[in-house]
């Protein structure tokens, strides 16, 4: 669990091609490896601080982990798409819809605070993206906005048990009451997103926490309340938990998918990917 | 005044395109106009309910454009008309460290820059690393030991200060 994560790269494709990034990373001998998603590449190795290049801050790339990256590749972007990611900052997945959807359409980022959209600025003019629109509100208030989305990406808060290794904190803060009040705010946030995406639209729903209370058990908990959701399958990653305790839940849930630092060589992640129907 | 000052630097067409959406916010304390570039989309979203921030931030307009650092790298790069140097690797270092461009580190310079001049401050590579003023013309430019063009907003601003005391 403390074993230093591994750095993944994203390439900003709105800026550069893979080709012309590779042969700088080359120049500058940074080491990498491909991974499963042709845009993210492994850092093996390099001389300089990946965070402190001039491709860097160039925005040629963003440092981000591949199951980030994975919650995005899930989400089925389409140029042209009115998008909505609920909470935004500092911007890594939010760049990442906006290459997907080629700067075109729009791509709406909600962050409510106005320190965290400093951030979520710097990164979206780095990256080069003309797409978006910020507004300095909660994810759960995007009802406000009077917008229907084709897509909504909800990375939800959570108590961040998946990035222990960069935080190694969170082991000795984290209190049950914690879990509890992510548990509410994230059921709230997903009845938001339900309510706001377009019939057939598609809402992904992510955490890094290893929590079944806050992965699982808030999918199950939305399958008996909502009969016109779907969870969708997914390409990777190991199957959702239908066994919790106690506790048998929803057989659907094997399509949700769990990430692991020592099986998939990433920070713990959890991917639900829902479909929305019309109700038809 | 836009429209006159893409035409000026040959960028008229790009900042015209179908798919982009110019948007002018004043902001209501400073009164100061700030002007971005969007997609058309955003741009409409933009309109009818108003944002943050949409798309990029290209300057701010006063009697003219002064171009935000990304904004100087759009105009520069889509028409090249805009005043440039080129500088090192050396000067590379020391720009992206915040730091102003001595005559030594300049390669290339465009031939028409007055004193007091905005010009962007490119690598080798014609990639933007900075929004400078020129302290002297284009003939004094590469003269070694002082210091011809002064660093206004380099790419690295961001992480040396972390966000804080930017607008």
């Amino acid at each position: 669990m403390e074993k230093e994560p591994p750095k993944y790269i994203r390439i900003n494709t709105l800026k550069i091609t893979k080709s012309e990034l590779i042969q700088k990373l080359i120049q500058k001998d940074i080491m990498y490896e491909d991974t499963i998603l042709d845009e993210v590449l492994l850092v093996k190795s390099s001389r300089y601080p990946i965070g402190a290049t001039t491709e860097y801050l160039r925005g040629y790339y963003y440092i981000q982990d591949l199951s980030s990256c994975l919650a995005v590749d899930e989400l089925d972007v389409l140029p042209n798409q009115l998008n909505l990611d609920m909470a935004s900052a500092p911007g890594g997945k939010t760049t990442y819809i906006s290459q997907k959807m080629q700067n075109s359409g729009c791509v709406i980022a909600l962050e409510p605070s106005i320190k965290r959209i400093n951030a979520l600025r710097f990164n979206l003019s780095r990256c080069g993206v003309r797409n978006s629109c910020i507004y300095a509100l909660s994810g759960a208030h995007a009802g406000k906005l009077g917008l229907k989305f084709d897509r909504i990406l909800l990375d939800a808060p959570c108590s961040g048990e998946g990035i222990i290794a960069k935080d190694p904190t969170i082991k000795t803060r984290l209190v049950p009451q914690q879990i509890a009040n992510c548990v509410h705010r994230q059921i709230e946030l997903l009845q938001c997103a339900i309510n706001i995406v377009k019939p057939g639209g598609l809402i992904v729903y992510s955490t890094c926490t290893f929590a079944p209370e806050e992965n699982e058990l808030v999918i199950n908990k939305l399958l008996s309340m909502n009969n016109k959701i779907k969870i969708e399958p997914q390409k990777y990653g190991e199957p959702g938990l239908t066994k919790y305790g106690d506790l048998t839940l929803d057989q659907r849930l094997t399509n949700t998918r769990r990430f692991y630092p020592h099986l998939h060589n990433t920070s713990g992640f959890f991917i639900a990917k829902i479909r929305v129907n019309s109700g038809e | 005044m836009l429209r006159r000052t893409y035409d000026r630097f040959g960028c008229f067409e790009y900042f015209e395109g179908n798919d982009k959406c110019i948007l002018i916010k004043e902001q209501s304390k400073t009164k100061v106009r700030e002007v971005y570039l969007t997609s058309k989309s955003a741009g409409e979203i933009a309109l009818s309910i108003c944002p943050t921030h949409a798309g990029i931030m290209i300057g701010r307009l006063g009697k003219r454009l002064v171009p935000s650092l990304q904004g100087a790298e759009i105009i520069y790069q889509v028409g090249r008309k805009y005043p440039f140097i080129t500088v090192n690797e050396m000067g590379e270092k020391l720009v992206l460290y915040g730091r102003d461009v001595f005559g030594q580190s300049i390669t290339d310079a465009s031939p028409n820059i007055k004193a007091s001049q905005n010009l962007v401050i490119i690598n080798s590579r014609q990639e933007t690393l900075a929004i400078g003023l020129a302290k002297v013309p284009s003939q004094h430019m590469f003269k070694e030991g002082s210091v011809t063009v002064i660093n206004v907003l380099d790419i690295g601003y961001y992480l040396r200060f972390q966000g804080k005391g930017l607008s």
